[in-house]
């Protein structure tokens, strides 16, 4: 009995873990690739542990690219979209879920529908009015689609739905105004919803590559991403300073991930599951 | 609502007119932003891809469907249409099955070991598409790479992954599998969690044997969250462009020219975007068609 438990653990664990080294290698190659030295970045066979640590590829990034105005515009616009977007979508989500008002149904079912057309179709004429604006290459272009999306709503209605309403009644008796009972009741019991919304937004904020590659032109308003492409293009056989680049994009999403890891791990069951 | 008429008389018609000016108030700033933002675009989709827009001073020419017409006789749109399903049915059934295998390799572990484990296979999908482009444009690379060194290794000759016109596809649906486990994983994991115990100490009983209950229950018991994936998976699948531009720019030879990548190349590269989003509507009404045929024919028999 216990051989034969053994056997099942082995058997669990092997694959599992051979899986998950392979899934992970990607991100190690990056890490390791960043600050491998120069001259062992194209050997073959190459090194598994770098030998020697250089910031050299670092040092490089920051010199030769506006890199630091990248880290800086990709906080700012991922900050921005954030506040924004969880801000507006919890006063929707409450508007929808708990306040009847003529055409509630049908305005949520409007923007829920929204959700189903791929963003690549609503990039051209997106772009277009954007450029009518006047908003190509600012901060406004690049922030506009992004301080209200549609899961948003969609996440924070079926979150505050849940709410008892009694809470709300109370509150409604004893004289609250509707932005009071929203903004002291329903906003901090929406904690669970808000910090994946929070977290979501953030993400795909911070990872978003077309829209920003249309809006800015110049390269000093360039995110992260963009100005990844642009090394790319540049600097193209410069593995080293390529990674560097990628691992500046990539650590603080990874740092993010792994300290608020329930947030990630728990949203999506909320938003797709039992509607 | 609790506290109905019944209990408030007097107070309850003012009350419920009042508050309907809230609720306005309360959606405006997304719903406003929405509007303006997805509902206008998708609307002026369908009226750009009837004209003929000059960008030089935006003026506009009604052209009727001219756009159509030269997208359905351009051979590059059955090229991408191909290359964009083929893409699909790479990816699609090889993540699925992968996080399927996954999830019931992790299902009965120790909550500790399922979030160690969760989380590796989240990670990949963390990070942006354009950092997992770079570093798999570098282990790809034909004389560099770590994977043409260890298929050197195994005595393999050295692969052109990104060269090669007939792998190229497969090669960028490899990246998008390999980083996309962590969500079908996650909710495949939920719902295997949620499938009662009973049924499987009752298939014991009966003697059934590991393979035959995961055939005749966890299978049937699953197919919501099968569905589900495979519906999203397939729409995700369409959108691919980040890997394309980066790694290989629709090449070599449209190898890797997707829809998507199309629809960008005549827009920022051709400047017609009368005819990009002519492209783009034909995008939009083939990922409806499939993921209604695809609602249809896969959840003939399953009850929620």
């Amino acid at each position: 009995m216990m051989r034969r438990n053994r056997l099942l653990i082995i058997l669990i664990y092997a694959p599992l873990s051979a899986a998950a080294l392979l899934a992970l290698l990607p991100l190690y190659w990056l890490l390791t690739g960043s600050v491998k030295p120069a001259a062992t970045l194209l050997k073959m066979p190459p090194d598994f542990v770098p030998h020697g640590v250089t910031l050299e590829h670092f040092r490089r990034l920051f010199e030769l690219t506006p890199a630091l105005a990248w880290l800086g515009n990709s906080v700012f616009a991922a900050v921005v979209a954030t506040v924004c977007n969880v801000v507006f979508c919890s006063m929707a989500g409450y508007g929808f879920a708990k306040i009847r008002f003529p055409g509630n149904r049908t305005l949520f079912w409007a923007c829920l529908a929204t959700m189903m057309v791929p963003a690549q179709v609503t990039v051209i004429p997106l772009f277009l009015l954007v450029r009518h604006l006047g908003l190509i290459n600012t901060y406004a272009g690049l922030l506009l689609p992004a301080l209200a999306t549609a899961f948003g709503v969609f996440l924070m209605k079926q979150f505050i739905s849940t709410v008892p309403d009694s809470l709300i009644e109370a509150a409604r008796i004893d004289g609250c105004s509707e932005f009071m009972i929203f903004w002291r009741i329903i906003f901090p019991v929406s904690k669970p919803a808000v910090a994946t919304l929070a977290i979501l937004s953030f993400t795909s904020n911070w990872n978003s590559f077309l829209w920003p590659l249309l809006v800015m032109v110049d390269n000093r308003r360039w995110t992260l991403p963009v100005g990844l492409a642009g090394i790319n293009d540049n600097f193209f056989a410069d593995y080293g300073m390529t990674m560097a680049g990628a691992a500046g994009a990539a650590i603080p999403m990874i740092v993010l991930f792994l300290t608020l890891q329930r947030y990630f791990l728990k949203g999506l069951t909320l938003g797709a599951v039992k509607g | 609502m609790s506290l109905e008429p019944s209990t408030l008389p007097a107070l309850s018609l003012p009350r419920r007119c009042w508050r309907g000016r809230w609720g306005y108030a309360f959606i405006a700033p997304a719903i406003g932003l929405l509007t303006l933002t997805s509902l206008y675009p998708i609307l002026q989709v369908f009226r750009l891809s009837m004209i003929h827009y000059r960008v030089a001073d935006g003026s506009s020419q009604w052209t009727g469907v001219r756009n159509y017409a030269e997208t359905f006789s351009n051979e590059l749109f059955y090229i991408a249409l191909r290359n964009t399903f083929v893409y699909s049915l790479i990816v699609v059934p090889l993540a699925l099955t992968l996080a399927l295998a996954l999830a019931y390799l992790v299902h009965p572990l120790p909550p500790r070991a399922q979030t160690f484990f969760k989380a590796a296979f989240y990670l990949p999908g963390v990070v942006s598409s354009v950092v997992l482009a770079l570093v798999w444009a570098w282990l790809y690379n034909a004389d560099f790479g770590l994977l043409n060194y260890l298929l050197g290794v195994v005595g393999i000759e050295p692969v052109m992954w990104l060269g090669d016109r007939r792998i190229a596809l497969f090669s960028v649906a490899l990246i998008t599998v390999a980083s996309g486990l962590g969500v079908p994983l996650l909710l495949l994991l939920a719902a295997i969690g949620n499938i009662s115990p009973d049924y499987y100490e009752a298939a014991d009983l009966d003697g059934a044997s590991r393979l035959q209950q995961f055939r005749f229950i966890t299978l049937p018991l699953l197919k919501p969250t099968l569905l589900y994936l495979v519906v999203v998976m397939t729409i995700g699948s369409f959108q691919v462009f980040d890997s394309v531009y980066l790694l290989t720019d629709g090449g070599p030879s449209y190898a890797t020219t997707t829809l998507v990548f199309m629809i960008y190349e005549s827009a920022f590269r051709f400047y017609d975007f009368g005819l990009a989003s002519a492209q783009a509507v034909v995008l939009f009404l083939l990922v409806l068609a499939l993921a209604m045929a695809q609602f249809k024919w896969l959840s003939s028999d399953v009850e929620y």
